[in-house]
């Protein structure tokens, strides 16, 4: 997604958001389009106005309840409603944000409130006919039909003005300039509006390193053993720690990966995660650690590496501000966000953090840290049993592929637009993109599941092809660099060639488009492939010939 | 502290707050002369409205007392309160 332009529709006057959105400089940058004061139905319901051909790739729709819904206006009144009514003009709002949805790749909609001071009903008011029942009825309808949609996302705009305290509500802006909230509001909706931009254009942080003494327990391993820590119990400070610890799970939940860069000894660090009957977090939970007396900057670099992740993907938590200040000189793209000394403010300083937004939670997502623990015993294993044939046989490896499909796209989405390393074409594309493009005829998209005797990576691999004159031409081969030389990269090509022997074309062909990071795949095709001269490297492979299944890799399609 | 001092204040507070809504190289001055809401000037209408919003209410809460500052005569003149940060403190000094 480019999301070099953003849409403001709003039915009051959306000048000072779109004013705080210009001259905000946390990324992503873009141009503010505000569409015309209180026109909001009209331009949602009109596919063909003015304010969709700026060609905004987000669109940020806020209204007021009252704007929305008449019976909702009736009741602020005081006059008695047809809740069945209310129901019905909120669904045909939400009908109109759904089909306007399809004009952008994403669209936020902040929720209904209504300013504090408004008492309603007072204690009747969360009955039916109170301003809060209603309120909480349209919200709750709103929510529960968008929540499937691949692009339109409510955001809590409740929290921006319970941030923005008593300055939410400003009744003199709005006779004075139709502007419903103070500045605060708008400032507060800014992280969140970023935040959600972040997350579907894949810039979510990926990986928090954590330290260990004082920051996920308290006290000094090396020093008071095990039995001293300070975790859990009838102990403010170890409950404390006993919640970031709960917080920092939730986390791995939502798919973030979990580092340790400790100064330790490793063995004494890592018993202490194992043993102490506290602990919330298990080894399974960690996607790798360093554990030593070697600087931290160097070992967080070493293991955003050894998961193939960026600095601008790993966040770093530390007590200790002189360490944070090191990682902040020598790593300046690892976010090293300020801690607070009291351990009591760890899991709301870390709940209340935004930068691990993302779109989506898949399986995969959930089960990460668990794989990349696998992945970890694999490897061990690895060194173990001695030459990489050997190693490889004793994987019991099965892939399985299946054709992309309403019930895989998401996680297809995924995969095809943060992988990197290997990647034919690095093509980036939204999910009804990708749609778009197998409906059409000569094409055809696969995807694959790896599993071995460690566990299931899940889907983990991409293949699409197209029919081109006299022959076919692999589009997008895309494989996770979790399953990366186990032969599954052979078996992707095994099946593209297969595919075209059953489609009847002569030769398949297979360009690479050169990136700064996707040599890796260069590499394989030009071991794996014959080469035909060109410009841009271009591999073909005969259809006379099938292309060899690696005999340790077990095949279904 | 002086009374014109004090309001002095509150539109250099006022003028804080309005830029953090304008870009690199459009911050409004602090100074007498520095242009306001006038032909050629740096604020338009909702800047204005920001302005006036804040304002008043600062004011109300420093002296405990409302000023109307979008009252429409006040820019109907010849020589608007709005013209310049200086006039405009001027103007609340006075009507105080």
């Amino acid at each position: 997604m480019n999301g070099d332009a953003c849409l403001l529709l709003a039915d009051f006057n959306s000048g000072n958001l779109a004013a705080y959105l210009r001259n905000d400089q946390a990324a992503p940058l873009f141009e503010v389009v505000e569409a015309p004061y209180d026109q909001v139905v009209p331009i949602l319901a009109d596919a063909g106005h003015a304010s969709w051909a700026a060609g905004a790739q987000i669109a940020v729709v806020w209204t007021r309840p009252e704007a929305v819904s008449p019976t909702f206006s009736a009741i602020l009144r005081g006059d008695v409603a047809d809740l069945g009514r209310l129901a019905a003009e909120v669904d045909r709002y939400t009908k109109l944000l759904i089909e306007a949805g399809l004009r952008v790749q994403l669209m936020l909609v902040p929720t209904w409130v209504v300013p504090t001071y408004r008492r309603g009903l007072g204690m009747s008011d969360f009955r039916p006919g109170g301003v809060a029942h209603a309120l909480m009825t349209m919200n709750g309808r709103l929510v529960a039909a968008l929540a499937g949609d691949p692009r339109v996302y409510v955001l809590d705009a409740q929290k921006w003005c319970e941030r923005a305290g008593a300055k939410a509500f400003d009744p003199k802006l709005w006779y004075l300039g139709k502007i419903p909230f103070g500045h605060e509001v708008f400032k507060a909706a800014i992280p969140d509006i970023k935040a959600a931009l972040r997350g579907v254009n894949g810039r979510a942080k990926k990986l928090l390193v954590v330290d260990l003494d004082d920051t996920l327990w308290g006290g000094i391993v090396g020093e008071v053993g095990v039995e001293g820590l300070v975790l859990g119990g009838h102990d403010r400070v170890g409950e404390a720690f006993l919640d970031f610890q709960r917080a920092l799970k939730a986390l791995v939940r939502r798919g973030v990966l979990l580092g340790i860069v400790s100064k330790n000894e490793e063995q004494v660090a890592l018993s202490a995660i194992n043993s102490h009957p506290e602990m919330v977090l298990g080894r399974a939970d960690f996607a790798g650690w360093r554990i030593d007396w070697t600087d931290k900057a160097h070992h967080i670099a070493s293991l955003a590496a050894e998961l193939n992740l960026g600095l601008q993907d790993v966040v770093f938590i530390d007590d200790n501000p002189a360490e944070r200040a090191r990682v902040r000189e020598a790593l300046p793209g690892v976010l090293v966000p300020d801690w607070p000394a009291d351990p009591s403010h760890y899991a709301a300083t870390l709940e209340q953090m935004v930068c691990f937004d993302a779109p989506d939670r898949t399986w995969e997502d959930g089960a990460r840290n668990q794989m990349y623990a696998e992945e970890k015993e694999r490897y061990t294993d690895r060194e173990a049993v001695g030459a990489l044939d050997e190693w490889l046989h004793t994987l019991a490896l099965q892939v399985s592929a299946e054709r992309v499909n309403r019930t895989n796209v998401r996680r297809t989405i995924q995969l095809l637009n943060k992988t990197n390393q290997m990647n034919l074409s690095t093509r980036r594309l939204s999910e009804a993109e990708l749609v778009e493009w197998v409906g059409q005829e000569g094409r055809e998209a696969w995807v694959y599941r790896v599993e071995d005797r460690f566990g299931d990576s899940g889907l983990t691999g991409i293949l699409s092809l197209q029919a081109v004159s006299g022959g076919g031409r692999v589009v997008d081969f895309v494989l996770s660099c979790r399953v990366m030389g186990r032969g599954v990269e052979e078996t992707l090509l095994h099946h593209a060639v297969a595919r075209a022997q059953v489609l009847g074309w002569e030769e398949l062909l297979v360009e690479y488009l050169p990136t700064e990071k996707n040599k890796p795949c260069l590499d394989l095709m030009s071991r794996a492939l014959q080469p035909l001269k060109g410009d841009l490297p271009l591999f073909r492979w005969p259809i006379a010939s099938e292309f060899p299944l690696p005999g340790h890799v077990e095949f279904r399609s | 502290m002086q009374r014109r001092e004090k309001i002095a204040a509150l539109v250099g507070a006022a003028i804080d707050e309005l830029n953090l809504q304008r870009g690199p190289g459009e911050a409004l001055g602090k100074a007498a002369d520095t242009l306001l809401f006038t032909l050629g000037g740096p604020l338009d209408s909702l800047g204005l409205v920001n302005l006036i919003a804040d304002l008043e209410g600062r004011v109300e809460a420093e002296f405990g007392e409302w000023v109307n500052l979008a009252d429409e005569t006040l820019f109907a003149g010849e020589i608007s309160p709005f013209q310049s940060v200086g006039r405009l403190v001027d103007y609340i000094d006075g009507i105080l």
